[in-house]
């Protein structure tokens, strides 16, 4: 499908008229701070970031995708030509700032003069994002996000049942595990990607097993449970500071500790770091202390509180997937480590890896983006395929949905015969569960 | 003794021998009879489904078309033509958790299905030769109530039906 055809899928109004001048001026004047300005002027054209990014390696190093050509020819000309830009070249910007870029912030690393080029992307979005240009599968998640606070349109009460549901199937197998909601002054709040209730609720068990073994006081909001944040990706930053919002209100609430996020990558990006600036906060911090899965699983493993069965360590080699959001973004990347030589016993790095580690292509609202993305999202991948190739790893484990889904589908175009797990599966099968949590064995023959 | 029944639509024309049971069995108790069909999601945290018309999100209008074609399908193996007990439903996700919660959702007195699944579709020339799949397994292992894995047109869950069939069958 031609680039223009994908382009001009809308949220919002749906209008297909001409481009409202005054709003995008709007948008470049409230960007137009001394760091944008600063790094629109200082690119040098060293090319430098051109051999960071993932597009450019998968693409035969064709130069219209290194990073510093990508936000010239958006941001950068939007702000050339003072606005004053039409529909067509709007809709050329959202096939480079959608279709060719996951703002994973790797090309920012490897510039000299430390251009973050993903927030450049970031602001063209926004610009695209207000007439109405955003891909369709965003656009989808926005309405969601208005209505019921949470990407996937999920209600109160099916979340609650949901969570209902899974304290009883877990309790199956751990004695004692309950799921509770709204529970003042828990020691941490856990809020997950709306994909785990929705889809995927075992994700919710599995987590709620772990937090039982370790004796955690914890609980899920019945509200801003949704930790993920697609608007910040489509460009809706008022959305997107509403979004995060309602996460932090409902901790300052229940008066938790900390905000315990899930497996995701962009969901730490979004709560940690970019959130309070979108909520505006004016301090830029966090109310409430947020900590990613990877973190607390490390520290239940570092201090004993979740003890692993040598027995039931991975045997098949395997590596790990650093989210760019966890990792690079997050900070994460020995904690990952770490956990991963408790869990494995043939552990294989990829290369380059940690916070140099590229990212895998689903990144920045890609997965979300949809079917009309995917030939491109294959294509680009390839450099992710061929990392975890070389590996020769039989496992990648990932703690981020969207890392997990392009894996998957990469290991299906790239024939990687790998399995993709996530850490808080591998806990669970290989923990130790003490007696006290052992499930109550049925009397033979009762009624 | 049945209140409802769901009958789980794989797609699979060998899955009829597990509706023809189901409806019998709910004709037979007065119970509800449910059919339900879960759109796979291409991985488990996926938003979009595989449908007919390949990789899509599941919308309402994927949902109402596919709601028409099974409707039509099932009703045209009922003797009544419009039976007042009967209803379609169809979800997205992960086939064996969707029916799992549906069935607790809908307080279900029993799970009616084939053997098979669309997780594999390399597998999909054994139907000759029946091998449980992977969400039949899941249900049954997992169900609040009793399951029925139906493989053969001998295998039928009422007894009038059992009767009809005579001894033997």
């Amino acid at each position: 499908m031609a680039a223009t055809e994908q382009a001009g899928t809308v949220a919002g109004t749906g209008e297909k008229g001409p481009v409202d001048v005054k709003r995008v001026r709007e948008i470049l004047d409230a960007n137009n701070g001394a760091r944008v300005r600063t790094w629109l002027n200082l690119c040098a054209r060293c090319g430098l970031c051109a051999e960071s990014c993932f597009f450019y390696l998968a693409h035969n190093r064709d130069p219209r995708l290194s990073p510093a050509y990508k936000f010239k020819k958006t941001l950068g000309e939007m702000y050339r030509r003072k606005g004053r830009v039409d529909r067509a070249f709007l809709e050329r910007c959202h096939d480079i700032l959608w279709g060719e870029c996951t703002t994973c912030k790797r090309c920012s690393m490897y510039c000299p003069f430390g251009i973050d080029i993903a927030t450049l992307i970031a602001a063209a979005r926004g610009v695209c994002y207000s007439q109405g240009i955003v891909p369709e599968g965003l656009a989808r998640t926005l309405v969601n996000y208005r209505e019921t606070g949470n990407q996937m349109g999920m209600s109160v009460e099916d979340f609650i049942e949901t969570c209902e549901w899974m304290a009883e199937e877990t309790g199956d197998e751990i004695r004692g595990v309950t799921i509770p909601v709204d529970k003042a002054g828990a020691a941490y709040m856990y809020t997950m990607n709306p994909r785990e209730p929705m889809f995927y609720p075992q994700d919710l068990g599995m987590l709620a097993q772990i937090l039982t073994v370790a004796g955690e006081d914890w609980t899920v909001p019945s509200t801003g449970w949704d930790c993920t944040n697609l608007p910040m990706f489509a460009g809706d930053r008022p959305l997107a500071g509403k979004v995060v919002k309602a996460m932090y209100d409902k901790a300052l609430e229940l008066g938790v500790g900390k905000i315990l996020l899930t497996e995701c990558g962009h969901a730490y990006r979004s709560a940690a770091f970019e959130g309070p600036y979108l909520a505006g906060i004016p301090d830029g911090k966090p109310p409430v202390e947020i900590v990613h899965s990877v973190r607390l699983f490390y520290e239940y493993l570092r201090d004993g509180r979740i003890r692993i069965d040598p027995a039931k360590k991975l045997k098949e080699p395997a590596t790990y997937q650093d989210p760019c959001n966890v990792s690079r973004n997050g900070g994460l990347w020995e904690e990952g480590r770490k956990i991963m030589a408790y869990l494995t016993e043939d552990f294989r790095d990829m290369t380059p890896n940690r916070e140099h580690n590229h990212c895998c292509g689903g990144g920045g609202g890609y997965i979300p983006m949809g079917p009309e993305f995917k030939g491109r999202r294959m294509a680009s991948g390839r450099v992710k395929a061929d990392q975890i190739r070389e590996t020769g790893a039989r496992i990648v484990v990932t703690p981020c949905h969207n890392c997990f889904d392009q894996i998957n589908d990469l290991n299906k175009e790239y024939e990687l015969g790998v399995r993709v797990l996530s850490i808080k599966e591998i806990i669970c099968e290989a923990m130790i569960v003490p007696e006290e949590f052992l499930p109550e064995q049925e009397e033979e023959g009762a009624e | 003794m049945y209140r409802k029944i769901v009958f789980c639509a794989d797609l699979y024309a060998s899955s009829d021998y597990a509706f023809a049971a189901a409806l019998d069995l709910a004709e037979e108790s007065g119970a509800e009879l449910v059919v339900l069909h879960v759109l796979e999601s291409r991985h488990r945290y996926s938003g979009q489904v595989i449908t007919e018309d390949g990789e899509t999100w599941a919308t309402e209008e994927v949902f109402d078309k596919l709601k028409k074609k099974l409707r039509e399908y099932y009703l045209s193996r009922m003797e009544k033509e419009d039976p007042r007990k009967f209803r379609v439903e169809v979800r997205a996700g992960v086939p064996w958790m969707e029916i799992l919660r549906f069935a607790r959702r809908e307080k279900v007195d029993l799970i009616v299905m084939g053997p098979y699944t669309m997780e594999d579709p390399d597998r999909f020339a054994e139907t000759d030769h029946p091998h449980l799949g992977p969400n039949a397994q899941k249900v049954t292992l997992r169900a609040h109530c009793p399951v029925s894995i139906t493989t053969s047109p001998k295998q039928r869950l009422a007894a009038k039906a059992d009767e009809q069939s005579g001894p033997g069958s």
